[in-house]
């Protein structure tokens, strides 16, 4: 495998991982709800919840600064068809932890395209109209500042 | 495989992290203050080939990410990598001069001048030396003494000779400066700290 395919596969998972991590709750349990999944499934890492180090910039340039810390969450469970699943989520929902790191498993095993499907293409979404929105909203307090030409750039 | 989706290499820590490794802490403390005895310690651990679930129990309890690990060769292959990396989380180092922690087996002692001993500012900035012991060989008698001894302990473990114990000998006379040392036994856990001093039997 070249360095630049699996970069591809990488990238392609963070997304994936990224999309369940920051998925609502209530939405992925409603998405989850109707994906028939019973195979029995070893919790290698139960979920478990740390705090992480926020770190801030003003604007791009600035120097880096602490934010604060938040609650994360992590899970990792193995598929008994051997697939390994990670996740990480802001908050301390051991159950979207663990049905995230389930997720992250199936995605890759042979149900690929059916959790990407009805749980992530669903979710993310859901994401972009939520952001959509906020954008939205936060686009009506937007000034436009006019000046008068005055000429003295000619 | 390099990442961390190979189950089999991920598989068998501890069940209940806080109870099992406050445990195995326990008595890591209790074999670092009473060098020389054995504190045994049952483990339900099942690390790879060729770790031993005693020694996993050691690394799994006493490493983490702030502490820089280095594994003998013979223990880089298959998955101890992974399974070590996956459940402390820790860095490995090539370099044995980074590491907090090191990690070998009795069948093939390293040179143990390549870790560090501290400094006479920060003693503790030394290296513990993490022994996988499988029970074989001969083991010969040696006497501690020291803080924690009332007497004399007499210690011995399968598989460490004359030339081990005298290395041991010679760490031990640099203190506070050196290295401790922490054997893992199938049956449990016990240790030689720096403050120890090792009398070979030849030399009493």
């Amino acid at each position: 495998m070249t360095q630049k395919i699996l970069n591809a596969d990488i990238q392609y998972r963070q997304q994936w991982m990224a999309v369940l991590a920051k998925a609502l709750w209530s939405n992925l349990e409603e998405m989850w709800k109707d994906i028939p999944f019973s195979s029995t499934y070893t919790l290698l890492r139960k979920p478990e919840m740390g705090l992480v180090m926020v770190e801030g910039r003003t604007g791009g340039s600035g120097a880096p600064f602490n934010l604060g810390e938040t609650t994360v969450t992590r899970c990792s469970v193995g598929l008994q068809s051997g697939e390994v699943g990670h996740a990480y989520i802001m908050g301390r929902n051991y159950q979207h932890a663990e049905i995230a790191a389930i997720c992250d498993a199936l995605m890759q095993s042979e149900r690929h395209d059916e959790i990407a499907r009805n749980v992530i293409d669903p979710l993310k979404r859901l994401a972009s109209a939520a952001t959509a929105k906020q954008s939205a909203k936060a686009a009506t307090t937007k000034v436009d500042f006019f000046t008068v030409v005055r000429g003295e750039d000619e | 495989m390099d990442d961390l989706t190979n189950k089999a290499s991920l598989d068998g820590g501890f069940d209940d992290i806080p109870t099992e490794s406050a445990g195995v802490f326990r008595a890591v403390l209790d074999a670092m203050s009473h060098p020389g005895t054995m504190q045994n310690q049952s483990t339900n651990l099942h690390p790879p080939a060729p770790l031993s679930p005693t020694c996993a129990a050691v690394i799994l309890t006493l490493v983490d990410n702030d502490t820089p690990l280095w594994l003998a060769p013979e223990l880089m292959g298959g998955n101890v990598v992974q399974y070590l990396k996956f459940h402390t989380g820790a860095a490995l180092v090539e370099n044995a001069s980074d590491a907090a922690f090191a990690v070998f087996l009795a069948s093939d002692i390293p040179d143990l001048n390549q870790f560090q001993t501290g400094t006479a500012e920060y003693p503790d900035r030394s290296a513990t030396m993490i022994i996988q012991i499988d029970g074989h060989g001969d083991a010969l008698p040696i006497n501690l003494t020291g803080p924690g001894i009332e007497y004399k302990q007499e210690f011995s473990v399968p598989g460490l000779d004359g030339k081990f114990w005298r290395k041991v000998r010679s760490n031990n006379s640099k203190f506070p400066l050196g290295l401790d040392f922490v054997f893992c036994l199938p049956e449990g856990i016990a240790a030689c700290p720096r403050s120890s001093a090792v009398m070979l039997e030849e030399t009493v």
